[in-house]
């Protein structure tokens, strides 16, 4: 998603760009209308069998650098994720300048990388972070020099207009329910059980407030969600928690809530949260990652981790005092709407990170 | 009556029980202690039948009993099952399953009587491959509580093993109310046996050198918890649970000590993830399997059961039996035990409760003392092997004598 709002709104012109993915998806037709796409393949799991990596690398090794052959003049590569800098290798000829846009933070980094791959990232010209947890980690724990870290705060696609509320039933809620919303992909670092029990924390305080739990981003029989579902069964949860699929309309979506809550263990700088805050909901997430830019002072409530306690304090604040919630609402959509314009972010990407390359070379040479 | 197959007529009725795994978990460590002290008194031919195989199949020949096991590994026909579903054959591989049970367990004689160890899919597969004559009367006895029994177990299974029961044993009063209130069984065909221990057996180290041997500094206040990693023993909410307890009283300071498990598995990882993530890493020691986790016991000031659901774990009773209080989330046996003055019990999943309670016992050396000591006396008196093995005993006699219900 953040690539393909970045190429929306970067200004292409002059530039030739290739992008190179380990793997396809379900945005795979929106970037081909934006740029050449090729579809590399992921790097074998080093966790596998040796006899089997043995045999299989050499062959896809030799098809991801066919694949890659005429990318000999690169003058600027962009790694977006610290994970894909693994297709760097395949590269035919390292690329005049490196550039790696991290959007994860330690676990994603120095747990997943492995030596070789962790080196080649630190060996990036410049790195670009979205928010200030990712800088400081790139600062503080891989040692990066503060003076090639760009902070670019992250931003979202925005026309200046409120979002229209989708119909609650879309989202399996009553009217008159204080309806509280998340919106991820349900893995565990997202943390779908907390959310669970968060409910279930929040019925047990206030049994008389009409609770509704909502999460975007997954079916209900999703396999991740197998232990949540289990969990939910035994909590006798199941009218207060339900999983609700990813739409295409996450704002108009979100319109519809009371309030937004993140439960991730780790989470850099959520997007959905930015949704979230240009649909006027107070938001509510642990301190952790760099959302606490948007949330603080006054646009929602930061707890600390794992403090499911002081989460329901806050909704049942938000719901005692309707005013209230309405104005933390309304501070987050104008801090988002000040500080997390994608535009914005793509033009001061463009300054960063592309500036000086169009006039250095021909329009159509390589990018 | 049988005996050995081929060995002529004997006089002793012929107990054939099934179990799902021979590991040293729960159910298979209790079978053995039920085997023990069946064959103890002399009155049983004993066969044990296992899915899996396992180090308990040793114990059960030494009680002394006939073991068999179906499979080495996770399932019978491991690596032919595989194959076959790789070549889309998957069908195949559930009659051809079927066959091998059928096959090793005509290798027992005939049972006068089938104990079924667990409702679990693999003892209701064995059940099924065994397939005793209608006027054999079978007892099955359930350890599992509602994600064993609604969600591990499939309706057929659960069919099967429920009708063709003529006495089922909960192990238990959480799950003989799950089996009344939930499975709509009627409450005369069940006789609630709770889980048991050989508390002669326990031997705790000292507190101090079981804490060298965990890693732990002399004199430290030790929360400690025995058990897999898996999701419905979440040792992952223990770890909140301390977090809470070091934010809301601080001079406690304690340390986890968690027996079991692997730590080098994805659960062990994911567990040692959130240890660090909530900082705990200086304070959580992860020490793994041991074949006598009760000697650690001994390094512990409470012992917690931060589980989902558990019906009445052994390592809690053993626990409990050393003397150790309890707490608990009120989903399962356990909470019976403790209303009865051998811990605390909160309401799942309240993470904040479980916390103060850890603290009212670390920061009460009386409390806890008298708390451990009321545990320790009511393991001794409805837990130990002597009186658990005699109230299965007694099930099985009434099955003998009175046949199918």
């Amino acid at each position: 998603m953040y690539l393909l709002q970045l190429l929306r709104d970067l200004d292409r012109s002059g530039l030739r760009i290739t992008i190179v993915l380990l793997r396809g998806g379900e945005l795979l037709a929106d970037l081909q209308e934006l740029a050449e796409v090729r579809v590399v393949g992921e790097p074998v799991d080093s966790a596998a069998a040796l006899p089997g990596r043995l045999a299989e690398e050499p062959a896809r090794l030799r098809a991801r650098r066919a694949q890659l052959a005429d990318l000999r003049d690169v003058d600027l590569a962009i790694v977006n994720t610290a994970w894909s800098i693994h297709a760097l290798p395949w590269l035919p000829v390292p690329p005049a300048r490196l550039v790696s846009v991290v959007h994860e933070l330690g676990a994603g980094v120095a747990d997943l990388l492995d030596r070789p791959a962790l080196d080649a990232l630190l060996a990036s010209d410049r790195f670009v972070a979205g928010c200030g947890a990712v800088a400081g980690m790139l600062a503080d724990d891989l040692g990066v020099p503060a003076e090639r870290i760009d902070l670019i705060p992250y931003g979202v696609a925005q026309d200046g207009s409120d979002p229209v509320p989708v119909d609650r039933t879309q989202l399996d809620a009553d009217d008159d329910a204080f309806l509280v919303l998340a919106a991820a992909v349900p893995d565990r670092r997202k943390a779908p059980d907390l959310f669970v029990h968060l409910a279930a924390t929040a019925r047990r305080r206030r049994p008389d407030v009409p609770w509704a739990f909502r999460w975007i981003g997954a079916t209900e029989d999703d396999p991740r969600l197998a232990d949540a579902r289990t969990d939910r069964a035994l909590l006798d949860a199941g009218d207060l928690v339900r999983f609700v699929p990813p739409t295409p309309a996450l704002r108009t979506a979100l319109a519809a809530g009371d309030a937004f809550v993140l439960t991730s263990r780790q989470d850099a700088f959520p997007l959905a949260a930015v949704e979230a805050a240009l649909a006027g909901l107070p938001l509510l997430c642990f301190a952790s990652g760099g959302i606490g830019a948007l949330v603080e002072p006054d646009g929602g409530r930061l707890v600390p981790f794992p403090d499911l306690e002081s989460m329901v304090d806050a909704l049942v604040a938000w719901h005692d005092d309707p005013p209230g919630r309405t104005a933390a609402g309304g501070a987050a959509r104008e801090r988002a709407r000040r500080h997390h314009d994608a535009a914005d972010h793509a033009r001061a990407f463009d300054r960063a990170v592309l500036g000086g390359l169009r006039g250095d070379r021909p329009a159509g040479a390589p990018a | 009556m049988h005996g050995d197959e081929g060995d002529g007529p004997v006089t002793r009725p012929h107990v054939v029980l099934l179990g799902h795994g021979a590991e040293r978990t729960g159910p298979p460590i209790l079978l053995a202690h039920l085997v023990r002290g069946l064959a103890a008194g002399g009155r049983y031919d004993l066969s044990v039948l296992t899915a899996r195989s396992g180090p308990m199949l040793a114990e059960y020949e030494a009680a002394p009993a006939r073991a068999l096991a179906v499979s080495a590994a996770r399932e019978p026909l491991g690596r032919t099952a595989a194959a076959l579903r790789q070549v889309g054959a998957g069908s195949a591989v559930g009659p051809l399953q079927d066959a091998r049970r059928r096959q090793v367990a005509r290798r027992l004689a005939p049972a006068d009587l089938v104990y079924v160890n667990g409702a679990t899919p693999p003892t209701a597969d064995l059940l099924r491959a065994l397939d005793p004559p209608p006027t054999t009367p079978v007892v099955v006895h359930v350890h599992e509580l509602d994600v064993g029994l609604r969600i591990n177990l499939g309706d057929e299974q659960r069919r099967d093993l429920f009708d063709r029961a003529d006495r089922i044993v909960a192990a238990s009063g959480a799950v003989a109310r799950l089996l009344v209130d939930g499975h709509g069984l009627a409450p005369e065909r069940i006789t609630t046996c709770a889980e048991f221990v050989d508390v002669a057996a326990l031997q705790p180290l000292p507190p101090d050198e079981a804490r060298a041997a965990a890693g732990i500094p002399a004199g430290a206040p030790v929360i400690g918890g025995v058990g897999l990693l898996d999701w419905r023993k979440d040792p992952d909410h223990l770890l909140r649970a301390v977090h809470a307890l070091r934010r809301s009283d601080p001079d406690l300071d304690p340390w986890v000590l968690w027996v079991g498990g692997d730590p080098d598995s994805d659960d062990g990882r994911r567990t040692a993830a959130e240890a660090r993530r909530l900082g705990l890493e200086d304070r959580f020691r992860h020490v793994g399997h041991q074949d006598h986790p009760d000697r650690l016991l001994g390094a512990m000031d409470v012992f917690a059961l931060p589980s989902r659901e558990d019906a009445l774990p052994l390592a809690a009773l053993e626990a409990a039996a050393t003397g150790l209080p309890l707490v608990c989330f009120r989903a399962g046996g356990i909470a019976d035990l403790c209303d009865l003055g051998a811990g605390t019990t909160v309401e799942y999943p309240d993470t904040a409760a479980f916390a103060r309670a850890l603290a009212d016992l670390l920061a009460d050396p009386e409390a806890r003392a008298r708390v451990g000591s009321a545990a320790r006396a009511l393991v001794r008196a409805e837990h130990d092997t002597g009186v658990g093995v005699a109230r299965i005993a007694a099930v099985i006699d009434a099955g003998l004598e009175g046949g199918r219900r």
